[in-house]
């Protein structure tokens, strides 16, 4: 990915309109983004590429975002990877799970973009 | 020519007219593919235009300029549109819903619902639901009470359960009565998502003398798990049903009565084994009382159905022990019955595993 200064964003999800909507909307709060499309994609591109940001779905075909977030809980390369769930799994022990297996923000769907901005401008700037 | 040379001729003809026959269907389901594959590319397109198109328009602040194509266009717009209602909140979707019906998208889909065929009126009330406007409200709530056919008002029911508060749950529970099973449960799903909203009117029909109603009503309010007033539910206990007896102690458990603790404890020695199995179950989650007068008899009950007649009864009994503190636990380490082991055994891995 070429060096730009934009701090790097990873969306998987396995629904196309619902990726590229996260997708407009990550890149227009200044953050360059890639996609993944499955699990296994996501986990390739988070070791690969080390995004800041990794933001899931939880129900994604060949691995789910927590099955994701447990590898990667493990792997010292990609611990500043700070890992965010959109899930429209919404009971509260979906979203323990979530916390459990790593991440640092749980949010649901329906999403309001502007909120999903503001939490990102807010984890990046704390990182800084 | 020949009788022989004829019956050769006939089958050449035949072979001809075959293989004719043949080439002409390969070549309508090979234009058939190309027609599919062109058209899901038109619709693929379309929908990343639209996408695009709305989130910067969103972003900006700036008017949203929704186009209104005809045909395959059209349609890919308004399902990509809907999709992303489905998946933002907030402003964001309340722009998009006012963007569908200043184009007259919501308008159009109206039209569906005047349809002779059911099945048009029935995909005009999904979409509807889909976009989310309250404009299709009135709509919707004439074919939900006056269309001929059942589909058709049920799905009008989802589709202004999904735009919210212009259907009653007394509407939708007179509807279950004129149902079958399955459209039962289906307006069950509506009235469920309505959630606490929906109780008092949930309550009122336990005293209906329909088991169907009373069934249904019971099993809605244990998903809601909202009950304020218990009276109705408590009355049900003693119904000569069965499964009456068993939803309504399941909910009790569920909805955590404490106050009607005393009432599960005697049901939890109902003449039916799964009727004690469910009291038992919401003696479990009630936990024990506070009161040293009511946790003797707690205690007492599930010592007791340590030697009743039905394993399921003897292995629930000795799992809520298990779970019933120290007490409970010394007092199933002091029984002797299979299921007190078993459970015994579980309750060590669990605190093991912690």
């Amino acid at each position: 990915m070429p060096d730009n200064g934009k701090p790097l964003v990873l969306v998987a999800d396995d629904d196309a309109p619902t990726r590229r909507l996260i997708e407009v909307t990550i890149r227009n709060c200044g953050c360059d983004v890639v996609t993944a499309i499955d699990g296994e994609a996501a986990l390739a591109q988070i070791r690969s590429l080390h995004p800041r940001i990794a933001i899931l779905d939880v129900q994604m075909p060949r691995l789910s975002g927590w099955e994701v977030a447990k590898e990667l809980r493990d792997d010292d390369a990609a611990h500043h990877t700070r890992i965010i769930f959109l899930s429209s799994r919404t009971q509260e022990h979906d979203v323990l799970e979530g916390f459990s297996a790593g991440a640092s923000d749980y949010l649901f769907k329906p999403f309001s973009p502007r909120e999903l901005q503001a939490r990102i401008r807010s984890m990046l700037a704390r990182d800084s | 020519m020949t009788a022989e040379a004829a019956d050769i001729h006939q089958l050449v003809v035949g072979l001809f007219v075959v293989i004719g026959i043949i080439g002409l269907e390969v070549a309508a389901i090979a234009s058939y593919k190309i027609e599919r594959e062109q058209r899901e590319a038109i619709e693929a397109k379309t929908k990343e235009a639209i996408v695009g198109r709305v989130i910067e328009a969103l972003d900006r602040d700036e008017p949203l300029i929704i186009p209104l194509p005809r045909g395959l266009r059209g349609r890919a717009t308004r399902e990509t549109l809907i999709a992303m209602i489905a998946t933002i909140r907030g402003e964001a979707r309340t722009r998009l819903v006012g963007a569908l019906e200043e184009r007259g998208y919501v308008e159009r889909t109206v039209r569906l619902l005047r349809s002779r065929r059911a099945a048009t009126r029935a995909r005009g009330c999904m979409i509807l639901g889909g976009m989310l406007s309250e404009r299709a409200n009135a709509p919707l709530l004439d074919r939900f009470r006056n269309d001929p056919d059942q589909n058709v008002r049920l799905t009008a029911a989802e589709a202004l359960a999904e735009i919210g508060n212009a259907l009653t749950s007394a509407d939708l529970i007179e509807a279950v009565k004129h149902s079958s099973n399955w459209q039962r449960l289906r307006v069950a799903n509506v009235i469920s998502r309505m959630g606490e909203t929906a109780v008092p009117a949930l309550l009122d029909s336990l005293a209906d003398e329909d088991e169907a109603i009373l069934r249904l009503a019971l099993d809605i309010l244990c998903d809601i798990a909202h009950v304020p007033e218990f009276m109705p539910v408590l009355r049900l206990l003693a119904h000569p049903s069965v499964e009456i007896r068993g939803r309504a102690v399941d909910l009790l458990g569920i909805a955590g009565d404490i106050d009607a603790i005393d009432q599960i404890i005697e049901r939890a020695g109902d003449a039916v084994w799964f009727v004690r199995v469910r009291a038992i179950k919401s003696m479990e989650r009630l936990s024990v009382p506070m009161s040293d007068e009511v946790a003797d008899r707690y205690y007492a009950r599930l010592v007791a159905l340590l030697s009743d007649e039905k394993w399921w009864v003897r292995q629930r009994a000795a799992q809520a022990l298990a779970n019933a503190g120290s007490l409970g636990y010394q007092v199933l380490q002091a029984s002797v019955s299979d299921a007190a082991v078993s459970a015994l055994q579980m309750h060590d891995i669990r605190e093991a595993r912690a």
